[in-house]
């Protein structure tokens, strides 16, 4: 409506305008010029530090069930295969995962002595919790996962052995519904206390927290 | 210590029991900015997370988006021109000395020298006018893209960093003066928050505060990214990891970043500031991991793809939690007052802690 409005008040003056200048013809619209660049070849992050053959060979010589994620069948020479910046990501049971978390914080020739962080990935029907280790002295990292059942999903902690993963798991209780057990101090620790539900799984749904766009 | 408090950087309960004056514990309530950024994350396509990344820890904006892009280029094997990666360096860098300045300012405001904080400001307006001519914010950059970086800088961009490599010479000696050498600073930051290195390691911090406890750890230069390992600089450490040795080493940090934006400015390069760009950005299935440096520490930054236009999930990595979590043991057995320089030296933000 205020288009019809302002078409009703400027009849007069555009009239006369074009009355005025006949040859008028308005300027076409220049597209701006569209830079093009141009594709560069990617170098790879190598780091350096203990190669993921070695790691893979320590772990598995006292813990002969862990298997790399999604390469069930791999052996340690092949994993160059995997790529030059991969990080060795081994999937462990429930029952080894404490045991092996120590023998990495123990074994010195593997060096893993900073915790990066403890967090959790929803898969449709398990959980799996990653831990990701740090070596601040050689430089190569370790990732480690294990799959827990969606319905009741309980495993141990393991801030005895690394104290920062208190937070973590704290966190991951909060946001996933994780229970640690033999925890010294589990409650939830972004939210509050009553929060319906647990809200970084797959199947949150509240309509009135979560705006899901349409694209 | 409520959650408005002027000393807390953010909004942080702290919840003290206390014995007439001395600290028997610290208990920190979280989550007052929890905006859920990484379930916001899942719902958004690749490019729209780096305004995400952003609004982690604001004060090294540039540098969060660089560890994400980072992840993102790791994933699709695109690769940065060489003045792309030069824009990369200098810009985070002079986020660095931004954000410290920031620090230096508000630590000192923590202990009662006010002025700290009006002086602190006066430089880093130099690098904010910078940062707004370039991209015209000041606070959230949004500025790297994959690939390199959303635009060329402008043809007074070197003369401005050449102007702050200058001005910032004398300041830091100024600053120093003001607060290093006082007597009131040393008595109130020497032998307060002792941080053992197995405890740093244990509970995974990083940055600065892992450095003053003898662990020299610098992402920069032990797991070298972008073009860092063609500047030379020093990675500081102290031995005995208390409050004054970690104010120590980023004023130290400061003078190293000013020393590798010397180099840097002297060789930058002509050319493009980005790679070709893609009509979609759609990440294989696997998972991408990558660590920077930003002001505060060591940031990861883990994508999890499905082979779709969003992720499936990202996991920030955020150095202020870390750093956070040592704190009931820091400040058992000091008074109230130390609590403030403890967590002034701890140099968190708590939307880096809270996501």
């Amino acid at each position: 409506r205020l288009e019809a409005d302002k078409d009703k008040e400027q009849e007069a003056p555009r009239l006369r305008f074009k009355e005025e200048n006949p040859d008028y013809k308005p300027a076409k619209a220049v597209r701006a010029k569209k830079e093009k660049f141009e594709e560069v070849e990617y170098r790879p992050h190598i780091t350096s530090g203990i190669d993921n053959k070695t790691i893979f060979e320590v772990i598995k010589a006292k813990f002969p069930q862990v298997s790399v994620f999604r390469q069930p069948d791999i052996s340690p020479e092949k994993l160059e295969t995997l790529g030059k910046e991969y990080i060795l990501d081994i999937v462990v049971s429930q029952e080894d995962y404490a045991p092996l978390i120590s023998f990495i914080k123990e074994e010195k020739s593997l060096g893993l002595d900073l915790l990066l962080h403890l967090s959790a990935i929803d898969w449709e029907d398990h959980i799996d919790v990653i831990v990701h280790f740090l070596s601040t002295g050689d430089n190569n990292k370790l990732f480690i996962r294990c799959s827990l059942d969606r319905k009741a999903p309980a495993i141990e902690t393991i801030s005895t052995i690394y104290k920062g993963a208190e937070w973590h798991e704290r966190e991951v209780y909060d946001l996933f519904g994780v229970h640690f057990s033999n925890h010294p101090d589990l409650r939830r620790i972004f939210l509050n206390d009553d929060f319906p539900g647990y809200p970084l799984r797959k199947d949150f749904d509240d309509p009135q927290r979560v705006v899901k766009r349409p694209y | 210590m409520g959650p408005q408090h002027p000393s807390t950087h953010g909004v942080l309960r702290l919840v003290l029991k206390l014995n007439g004056e001395n600290v028997l514990e610290v208990v920190p309530h979280l989550g007052y900015v929890h905006r859920g950024l990484e379930k916001v994350a899942e719902n958004q396509t690749y490019l729209q997370n780096i305004h995400l990344t952003d609004r982690l820890d604001y004060l090294s904006s540039h540098i969060n988006n660089l560890g994400y892009c980072m992840a993102m280029e790791q994933a699709l094997e695109i690769g940065v021109p060489e003045r792309g990666e030069y824009i990369r360096v200098m810009l985070s860098e002079l986020q660095r000395i931004q954000s410290h300045l920031l620090w230096w300012g508000v630590s000192g405001m923590d202990l009662g020298a006010v002025t700290t904080f009006l002086y602190g400001f006066k430089e880093r307006e130099l690098i904010t006018d910078i940062f707004e001519e370039l991209c015209g914010a000041r606070l959230t950059m949004n500025f790297f893209r994959p690939g390199g970086s959303f635009a060329d800088v402008p043809d007074t961009f070197i003369g401005r960093v050449k102007n702050v490599i200058e001005v910032m010479k004398p300041a830091l000696d100024e600053y120093n003066r003001l607060l290093s050498g006082n007597i009131i600073f040393l008595e109130r930051t020497r032998n307060i928050g002792i941080l053992s290195r197995e405890n740093a390691l244990s509970y995974g911090c990083s940055g600065a505060v892992l450095r003053a406890s003898g662990v020299s750890y610098d992402v920069r230069k032990n797991d070298c990214y972008s073009i860092y390992d063609r500047f030379e600089f020093d990675v500081p450490t102290r031995t005995t990891g208390d409050c004054f040795d970690r104010y120590s080493l980023k004023m130290e940090e400061m003078a190293q970043s000013l020393r590798i934006l010397e180099q840097a400015v002297q060789s930058f390069p002509e050319g493009p500031h980005r790679s070709k760009e893609k009509a979609a950005y759609k990440l294989p299935k696997g998972s991408y991991y990558s660590q920077v440096e930003t002001a505060r520490g060591l940031l990861g930054t883990y994508i999890v793809a499905e082979g779709g236009a969003k992720p499936y999930r990202v996991k920030f990595r955020s150095p202020s939690f870390s750093n956070l979590s040592i704190l009931n043991e820091l400040s058992v057995g000091h008074k109230i007052a130390d609590i403030v320089t403890i967590l002034a030296t701890l140099d968190f933000v708590v939307p880096d802690l809270d996501r």
